[in-house]
Order: structure tokens, then C-alpha cells, then sequence
């Protein structure tokens, strides 16, 4: 272990991670020394209030999501993806989708899991059909619309419906559509993406910087010695925490930044207005990027809106949202991000409006 | 890749553990209940020791390698951490309501919810179960009924003031207000933000009235309840 010399100092990352860290804390008792001058200002009341009660609710629900998702990538034995999807696209997309059920975590965890299942070989949109269904329809997020609607149970079967339905549909269109050369490229990023387990990390983080023709050793098997086991969990897990828990909170900002500084009755307006509050609720999706445990209080705290819109607003948050856009662009390129968002808000948007019409 | 230093591992451990430790304080002191549903306890416990332990891992984990860059956007995980311990904030009060023109009733159809004894034993529900009750035939009229909220005095030199409870499904970030206003009975407005139970009837009045009026027996003032916040309560 180098100590570092103060030259080193200066260039050491991690270093400069302490001093940050520390910064940050003493900076923290420094706030509450004026504490009493800003908790006298409503507006800093409301959004403290706010903005910690919202990440205090989705924690919960994100720290299982990470532990489930590390469990996943240390425990599931390569090859078993391929032998367990049928083989062609029209069967092997609706398939995915459905498995999304067994995987409890907010979509950024089904990111990395969907980055690795393409790298172990699973055909390119089954593995999308799954990232998008997964955070959508998993155990936790249906019980969490439950608790959200008390009283409306059809609003979990029509989330659960929409969302398949959309991820289905998305998948074939992919299968029918997208360019083999789109394919081969997310398939070499997500290779070279690695595990992030470790001691092969190889993390590219969402800033869309290009590794191709870069291929990193992905021949390795599993380290089947239980050390190595809890190893990969741990790393899976605290990597999966650091990249959602982060956009999480940033999230949490702008929903309490929502309800501080939007008047209600800005909302109220644009509820009225069938079309109008459709194409704001997903708009509103987009922008406001929680984690889809957490995504159905949001909603629940908009009870002006049709449940049309608030389906929508469900529908389209888990599959489409500003983190969500960043971390699909860092684990499988730019290009690829810049044609699926897009495809994927419509589709979305449709299936819901469809399924809403349908069964609510 | 460099080996990896104890600075990297007290550095990688701290986010979970602030995290981690935020959650278990919260619980700890009751603080929780000012952003959460009582009942939230468990998973708040559980999962504030299951960053505990991640957080113990990265002290201990023997890896020799660093496990790549922290992303940027990880240091927004402190936000919560430094906010609470920084600002303090406290559940939601007088000063939420002023922004809020909006009050958290679902629509009913006269009928849905089930008669009350009528003995003038004052009966304890939530504000807004009562008001909910007024919005949708005369349950309450003629009942005696016991309302536990905070106070929000109206404009001065009226006399009168609301008695308020924000309502949630989830969190506090979906809190809406019910409220009743006081129109008689109270020797003095109380400050804003006391939380007060208060005995009495319904003022039977236009159904259009967005807060019920109420004529109080009795104004008591009470420490606040465990929970600041109401659960909704549906008709049977």
C-alpha cells in the first residue's frame, strides 16, 4: 500500500474521495449550525420534508433490489439462460418478459442483469424484453401499487398487463427491426462491460465513451468457492447501490422540488384535460426518474389525474426515464440509447392507453 | 490497477454506512414517522443493517484490486444523509397547507358508509373519515364526534380557525389535507401548528363547503400523536 506523499496526493482519486467525503460531512455540522435561520423558511421546511421522505420510502425497496440482483449474478451458472429460452424470437421475447417476474429490483438493477445476459448469449431482444418487464412487474413493485391503491386492485393487473405488453411488443419490433450491426455492437459493449466483480472490473458508467474491438477475457467461469461467491454478490450489489441509489435521490429532488414550487393547481389544470394529462404524465415519467418500487406513491400523490393517465405515468417510468436513458447508453452505447428510448415511450404510452381503455 | 489502499475501503464503506446508519437512526429516534407510515419500521431496520453489513464488507473485503470508479452521480446518495442531520426537517405543518388548494376526498355515493351509534357517547375517527362522511350523506349529523389535528387559524379577527391532518397512501411526499373548520366553541384561536383534539358536532351547512364546519364542546390541546399523518380509511 503506497502512503500517499502529497504529490500524490493531488493526482490519488481516492484520496481525493476522503477529502471530499470529509468535506461533505463537516459541511453537514456547518448546516445545522444555521439551522435554526433556514427551518424558518416554508419553502426549505416543505422540500426537506419531502425529499427525505421520498428516499426513506424507496430505500427499502432499493437495498432489496441490489441484494436480489447481486444474488443473481453470483449464483446463476453460465449457459443456463440459453438451455431455459425457446428459440425463436417470437416465442423467446415473450418468454423474457415474463421471467422479469422473478427478478425484484428497480430497473437499474435489471440493466446490468439484461448487459449480461446478452454477453452470455442470449438473443438481443429477449434480453430488452426483459429489462423492460423486470422492473415493472416484479413481486415488490406489484405489492408496492397495491399498497398505493388500496382499494383498486385492477390497477396492479392493468400495470402488469400494460407493462408486458409493451415490453413484448418492443422485443419483436426489435427482433423485426433493428440492424444486426446495432445488435453486434451492444453485444461487444456488454462483453467488454465484464462483471464489475472481483477484480475484473471493467465499469463503464454511462458516459458513453466507446470500447469497441476492446474485448475483455469473458471466458472465465464462475468461481464456484464460496468466497468467491460472496465476493461477486457484495461487488454486484454495492455497484448496483452506488449507480441507483444515486439517481434515485436525484429523483427524490426533483419529486419534492414537484410538489414545493408547482403550484397544485398548475396540476389541477392539465388534469382536466384527457389528452393533455396523458401526454404530462408521461412527460412526467421521463423527467422524474424514481425507481419503479417507489414510482406508485408518486403516483398515488396525484389523485386529480385519471387513472388512464396515472397508468400511463406507471407504464412508462419503469421503461423509459432520464437515469434510466444514461445507464442504458453506458451498458450498451449511445446510438443504441438514442433509437430505443424513444420507441420504447410510445410503445408504452400505447399499451397502457390501450390496456387502461381495456381494464380500468 | 493499484493495490488498494484502507483509504479506498473506509472511502467505498461510507456510503452504505451513512446509508445504512440513517435509516436505523430514523427508526431509532421516532424521527421516521415524520416522512414514513408508522409501519415502515421493519423494512426501514432491515434493510439499515443489511448496509451495515455491506459497509463492513468493504472494510474487510480482501480483494487486492480496486473495484473501478465510483460513479459521479454516488455522491448524491449523501444528499438525504446531510439534509437530515443538517435541517432537521419535521413532519408537515401550517405551512404546507398554504400551498395546497386541493383536498385529499375521494367521492362516495351517499349510502357507503355505515350509520353510527347515536348514544352521545362522542365517537374518536379521523378527520377524514368525517369529512368524508359529510361529503357523502348525514352519517354525522347529529353525532357527537372526537377529531384529533393541528391548528391553522384563519385570517385574524374571524375567531375561527381549521383543524387540520394530512392524509397519505405512501410517504409524505403524497400528503394531502383534510380539515375541519372551527366555527364556534373555542374561548381563543390556538397558535398555529397546536395540535389540539377537539369534541363536537357537525355544523349541518351547504355540501359545497370545502372544510366542514364544526361546533366544538371542547378544545383540548394534546402532545402529537405517534403519527403525524392520517391513513385513509375506506367505508366498509
Amino acid at each position: 500500500m503506497a502512503l500517499a506523499t502529497p504529490a500524490r496526493a493531488r493526482r490519488d482519486p481516492q484520496t481525493a474521495a476522503a477529502v471530499l467525503l470529509a468535506a461533505v460531512l463537516l459541511a453537514t455540522f456547518g448546516l445545522n449550525l444555521v439551522n435554526d435561520a433556514l427551518s424558518t423558511r416554508p419553502t426549505v421546511q416543505l422540500w426537506t420534508t419531502m425529499f427525505v421522505a421520498v428516499c426513506v420510502q424507496a430505500m427499502p425497496f432499493l437495498v432489496l433490489g441490489v441484494t436480489v440482483g447481486g444474488l443473481v449474478e453470483a449464483l446463476v451458472p453460465d449457459g443456463l439462460i440459453q438451455r431455459l429460452l425457446p428459440r425463436s424470437a417470437a416465442l423467446s421475447v415473450p418468454t423474457a418478459a415474463l421471467a422479469g417476474v422473478v427478478l425484484p429490483g428497480c430497473e437499474c438493477s435489471s440493466v446490468p442483469v439484461a448487459g449480461r445476459l446478452v454477453g452470455r448469449g442470449a438473443p438481443a431482444p429477449a434480453a430488452l424484453a426483459f429489462l423492460l418487464a423486470a422492473p415493472a412487474i416484479n413481486p415488490v413493485v406489484l405489492v408496492a401499487t397495491s399498497v398505493a391503491f388500496p382499494g383498486r386492485p385492477e390497477m396492479v393487473l392493468a400495470r402488469f398487463v400494460a407493462s408486458v405488453g409493451a415490453a413484448v411488443v418492443v422485443g419483436w419490433l426489435w427482433a423485426r427491426f433493428a440492424s444486426d450491426a446495432l445488435t453486434a455492437r451492444a453485444l461487444r459493449r456488454s462483453a467488454a462491460m465484464g462483471d464489475g466483480a472481483g477484480g475484473h472490473a471493467h465499469a463503464d458508467h454511462g458516459h458513453g465513451h466507446d470500447h469497441a474491438g476492446h474485448e475483455h477475457g469473458h471466458d472465465h467461469d464462475h468461481d464456484t468457492t464460496g468466497g468467491g461467491r460472496l465476493s461477486r454478490f457484495f461487488a454486484a450489489a454495492q455497484h448496483d447501490l452506488l449507480h441507483a441509489g444515486g439517481f434515485l435521490v436525484f429523483g427524490a429532488a426533483l419529486a419534492a422540488s414537484l410538489h414545493t414550487f408547482v403550484p397544485r393547481r398548475v396540476l389541477d389544470r392539465v388534469a382536466d384535460h384527457g389528452l393533455l394529462a396523458i401526454v404530462a404524465l408521461a412527460a412526467l415519467a421521463v423527467l422524474l426518474a424514481v425507481c419503479s418500487e417507489a414510482d406508485a406513491f408518486i403516483a398515488a400523490s396525484l389523485p386529480q389525474f385519471s387513472l388512464t393517465s396515472r397508468l400511463v405515468f406507471l407504464v412508462v417510468g419503469p421503461m423509459v426515464d432520464i437515469k434510466l436513458v444514461a445507464l442504458q447508453a453506458g451498458t450498451f452505447g449511445r446510438r443504441f440509447a438514442v433509437r430505443f428510448a424513444p420507441l420504447t415511450l410510445v410503445v408504452a404510452t400505447l399499451s397502457a392507453v390501450a390496456t387502461a381503455s381495456w381494464l380500468l | 490497477m493499484r493495490p488498494r489502499s484502507s483509504l479506498d475501503r473506509v472511502v467505498a464503506a461510507a456510503f452504505p454506512l451513512l446509508i445504512g446508519g440513517l435509516l436505523l437512526r430514523l427508526v431509532v429516534t421516532g424521527h421516521y414517522r415524520n416522512f414514513v407510515k408508522a409501519s415502515m419500521w421493519p423494512w426501514l431496520t432491515l434493510s439499515g443493517f443489511a448496509l451495515l453489513a455491506a459497509a463492513a464488507w468493504e472494510l474487510a473485503s480482501s480483494r487486492a484490486t480496486g473495484a473501478g470508479h465510483r460513479p459521479r452521480v454516488a455522491w448524491l446518495l449523501l444528499a438525504p444523509v446531510v439534509v437530515v442531520l443538517g435541517v432537521a426537517p419535521t413532519s408537515l405543518g401550517a405551512v404546507a397547507l398554504e400551498r395546497t388548494s386541493a383536498r385529499a376526498t375521494r367521492v362516495y355515493e351517499d349510502g357507503s358508509w355505515a350509520k353510527l351509534p347515536a348514544d352521545g357517547v362522542p365517537i374518536a375517527m379521523t378527520i377524514g373519515e368525517f369529512v368524508e362522511r359529510t361529503y357523502a350523506g348525514d352519517t354525522v349529523t347529529g353525532v357527537p364526534v372526537r377529531l384529533t389535528g393541528f391548528v391553522v387559524p384563519d385570517d385574524p379577527g374571524t375567531g375561527t380557525f381549521r383543524v387540520v391532518r394530512f392524509r397519505i397512501a405512501c410517504c409524505a411526499a403524497d400528503a394531502a389535507p383534510v380539515a375541519v373548520q372551527v366555527v364556534s366553541g373555542a374561548a381563543e384561536v390556538p397558535p398555529a401548528d397546536t395540535w389540539v383534539t377537539i369534541t363536537g358536532e357537525l355544523v349541518p351547512d351547504d355540501p359545497a363547503v370545502l372544510d366542514p364546519r364544526f361546533a366544538a364542546t371542547a378544545v383540548e390541546v394534546v402532545e402529537q400523536p405517534v403519527s403525524p399523518y392520517e391513513a385513509i380509511v375506506l367505508p366498509e
